[in-house]
């Protein structure tokens, strides 16, 4: 190995020092997030800026947890993320496996999957669809209608195309079947791309927000970002037209220290998915990047 | 291969179109109840038939669920099946209207104030029931005043309940421990109210002996407003032009006053510097962390967990409530509030069950009596029952106010239920603002208040309830460019001289037209001369 210089060593160390400083920029606002929904409200309004709790508490965590609906949507969008996850990444695949083939109709079918790329229905007639489906007010209104994302199907059909094609006619010759072929040799190969998907589809389906008004009248069956967007938001739009000054103090929402609480235990668990899925990750976005 | 993929694209498009025409054919005859897929009891044959009753309104906050012990109370109560869905205040509209438009209007809408545009659309399209010939059957409607139905009827029918809020007004508070240690007298007018909050800001008034204090806390859109009459008020209709039409009083003279006013503390740092991108959260936390000593205050919702966290910082803090100031004009006063902040409406296919808008009726009726905290007892049943009984859903305290016993998410008390549950207060009702909470600072500066508001005459507005097709279209985008020119304005960017060119393009881009359509039905109501009362 080379001996690098002085001025080279020091360069790298003030690289390293400035991407170090950069990253904990990055850490700042969960630090502020965790320390707020630790700290008293009393020590939060009194302070410009909490970096860490000078007084521990846990009234805010006690509040939430003893809140009947968080807890409920948790396990909701707990139970959508798992079950809308799996629905789509198996739907995904094999609907991209089937377009990989030359079979009747596959260009018209892909065409149709572009057009909807291009052009969405519009809110009133999917909610129609979901109603006449008689999907209303059922959990699988959050999991059905957002099934497939056009865009990852078309990604992931184009990573299964490069597969060489040498492989499943080998595996044809050794008499396996289409569905033999799709289970034993491409879905191994393509393991990074369905957990980048799958990464994809689960933070999709924790996010989920507006489909869950929509179609649920249930407050029992709401996901957790509606609850916690009723808890966290004030209703700011209103406040220009000033005369509904007393509708926005009626409705003052908790204190920050809970909001910040409420938060945190509503990011946590899709975070927590990130480092597992990471080794595959750095490969998976590089789907479709390259053809050879 | 081009003409076969233009084929292809034809092909697809054809068949996209198709269906969605067939589509709106097929909601063109809305089947009833396939959307709220609740087990629907077939009991026809009962005396008394059981009536499916769906509903929808907006939540702040989260709603209970659907099975709660308040629900099966309230079917079992009034022998219905009664459903109403608690859409989340920000996408209510959004919810609403695709309800509507996908053929699954509810029985019963509970729509906000803010909703009068949509409403106005639905009513001249006739999708709501006429209330006309219910309102003397029923002993609340007919205790509803003549002006309160004005804004819900729409050529001659009435499709709109109003549900109670305060007329009583807001106004401001001063920290008056600040005012008796810097030896200033509780200020009366804008003049004086400068001087204090400069004096806040420089004289330390919390004798800390740190610059950490100042005047009025305010935050983003110039909010709240610290108007001390109609005057001053921005979102009122008070002042006329030469022709004796009323101008908003976001363009008018006393706006202008108020704007050069804010500009004057804003060189003096007395008041929230940063303010144009403060929100309304953290204007209160100005206020409630003790670094401001001029804020809002409000007849009802005031925030205990704020007051409380700002008495433990600085427990020596005392409040005053400020008395409108006396306006060039001689009058002297707050603005009524709307008297209205949701209403029902019901669907127009109700027409042919006379008898199941009776029913409804009745249950609104009944969710909004009025239980005066100082007098009710658990042996008033009906109270007892609408918060869940004594012990199960609620305690009574010391002063005899209702604690909740459970958080509302799980749905134990029967309120939590009906589309509106907020009490009509009549004009002989003492609403005991007061009584809303427990720390006594707050209970003294609402009792200020409220004294305040009956001290002085109110100021009724003459624009309450008209919608104008332009404001409509404009409105918010207008009313948004005067705020920013007005910010901008304060902070010194523009001089208040532009303020003539600032309503000329005002005018210019709707306002004229907004103005005219106001007057033209301030006129037809017969509106003439301001009305104090």
């Amino acid at each position: 190995m080379l001996k690098r210089t002085l001025g080279e060593r020091a360069i790298d160390g003030l690289n390293i020092a400035i991407l170090i400083i950069i990253a904990c920029l990055m850490l700042l606002p969960f630090i502020h997030i965790l320390s707020v929904s630790f700290s008293s409200l009393q020590d939060v309004l009194q302070k410009d800026f909490i970096l860490w709790p000078t007084n521990w508490a846990s009234d805010a965590y006690l509040a939430i947890f003893a809140s009947d609906s968080f807890i409920r949507s948790i396990f909701v969008t707990i139970y959508i993320t798992v079950v809308g996850t799996a629905v789509s990444l198996i739907l995904t695949a094999t609907m991209a496996y089937g377009l990989t083939r030359k079979v009747l109709g596959q260009r018209v079918i892909l065409l149709m999957v572009i057009f909807t790329i291009l052009f969405n229905a519009g809110m009133i007639p999917i909610y129609l669809v979901v109603k006449e489906t008689g999907l209303m007010n059922t959990l699988w209104a959050l999991i059905i209608p957002s099934a497939i994302s056009s865009f990852n199907l078309i990604v992931i059909r184009q990573f299964f195309l490069s597969i060489p094609n040498e492989l499943s006619e080998a595996a044809l010759i050794d008499g396996a079947s289409e569905i033999r072929t799709f289970w034993s040799i491409i879905i191994p190969l393509s393991k990074p791309a369905l957990a980048t998907f799958g990464l994809f589809y689960a933070v999709g389906h924790w996010n989920k927000y507006f489909e869950g008004i929509l179609y649920l009248n249930d407050a029992a069956k709401w996901p957790i970002q509606v609850v916690l967007r009723q808890i966290v938001i004030m209703n700011e739009a209103t406040s220009t037209l000033g005369s509904d000054v007393m509708a926005q103090l009626e409705n003052q929402p908790p204190p920050v220290t809970i909001q910040m609480a409420a938060i945190l235990v509503a990011t946590l668990p899709i975070l927590l998915v990130y480092p597992f899925l990471q080794k595959h990750f750095a490969k998976g976005v590089m789907i479709g990047s390259v053809k050879g | 291969m081009n003409i076969r993929k233009s084929m292809m694209l034809w092909v697809v498009l054809i068949l996209m179109f198709t269906a969605a025409c067939s589509n709106s054919n097929g909601t063109a005859t809305p089947k009833e109840g396939v959307d709220s897929g609740t087990n629907q009891p077939s009991d026809a044959k009962k005396p008394e038939e059981t009536y499916k009753i769906t509903g929808a309104t907006y939540i702040f906050g989260n709603p209970p669920p659907k099975d709660g012990r308040g629900q099966k109370m309230l079917n079992e109560k009034f022998n219905v099946d009664y459903f109403a869905e608690k859409i989340p205040n920000d996408n209510f509209v959004e919810k609403i209207t695709a309800m509507v438009a996908g053929g699954s209007m509810p029985d019963q809408i509970s729509f906000r104030s803010t909703n009068m545009d949509l409403f106005n659309r639905w009513a001249e399209q006739n999708a709501f029931f006429p209330l006309n010939d219910y309102i003397e059957e029923f002993d609340y409607l007919k205790a509803i005043p003549d002006e309160l139905w004005l804004p819900f009827t729409v050529n001659g029918k009435i499709y709109g309940i109003p549900t109670w809020s305060p007329v009583e007004s807001q106004s401001f508070m001063v920290r008056k421990d600040w005012l008796d240690n810097l030896g200033l007298p509780v200020p009366t007018s804008y003049e004086e109210l400068k001087k204090v909050a400069i004096a806040f800001t420089k004289d330390d008034p919390d004798q800390n002996n740190k610059q950490d204090t100042y005047g009025l806390a305010i935050g983003q859109d110039i909010n709240p407003t610290f108007a001390m009459g109609p005057y001053w008020q921005h979102d009122t209709w008070y002042h006329q032009d030469a022709e004796g039409n009323y101008i908003p009083g976001l363009i008018s003279e006393g706006r202008k006053e108020l704007i050069s006013f804010f500009h004057d503390l804003y060189k003096e740092k007395a008041l929230t510097s940063d303010f144009a991108v403060v929100n309304w959260a953290d204007t209160n936390n100005e206020f409630y962390s003790g670094k401001a000593g001029v804020f809002l205050i409000a007849p009802r919702g005031m925030s205990q967990d704020y007051m409380e966290a700002l008495l433990a910082i600085d427990p020596k803090a005392e409040f005053v409530v400020l008395e409108p100031f006396a306006a060039p004009d001689g009058s002297q006063g707050f603005t009524a509030g709307a008297g209205f902040s949701r209403f029902l409406t019901l669907n127009a296919k109700l027409a042919n069950q006379p008898d199941k808008v009776r029913k409804m009726l009745e249950i609104h009726e009944f969710s909004r009596q009025y239980y005066q905290a100082s007098k009710v007892t658990p042996d008033n049943k009906d109270f007892d029952w609408f918060y869940g009984n004594e012990g199960v859903g609620y305690n009574l305290d010391e002063n005899n106010v209702r604690v909740p016993i459970n958080d509302p998410a799980s749905g134990t008390e029967p309120f939590l239920y009906f589309i509106d549950s907020t009490a009509w207060i009549g004009p002989e009702d003492d609403a005991e603002y007061p009584h809303a909470y427990s720390e006594p600072k707050l209970i003294d500066a609402t009792q200020q208040l409220v004294d305040i508001n009956k001290k002085y005459k109110l100021y009724y507005p003459p624009h309450v309830g008209i919608i104008s097709a332009k404001e409509t279209e404009v409105g918010a985008e207008l009313t948004q460019l005067l705020m920013n020119e007005q910010t901008k304005m304060i902070t010194g960017n523009r001089p208040v001289s532009d303020w003539d060119a600032m309503v000329q393009e005002y005018m210019s881009r709707g306002g004229a037209k907004i103005i005219e359509e106001y007057n033209a039905e301030i006129k037809a109501r017969g509106y003439t001369e301001r009305l104090w009362k």
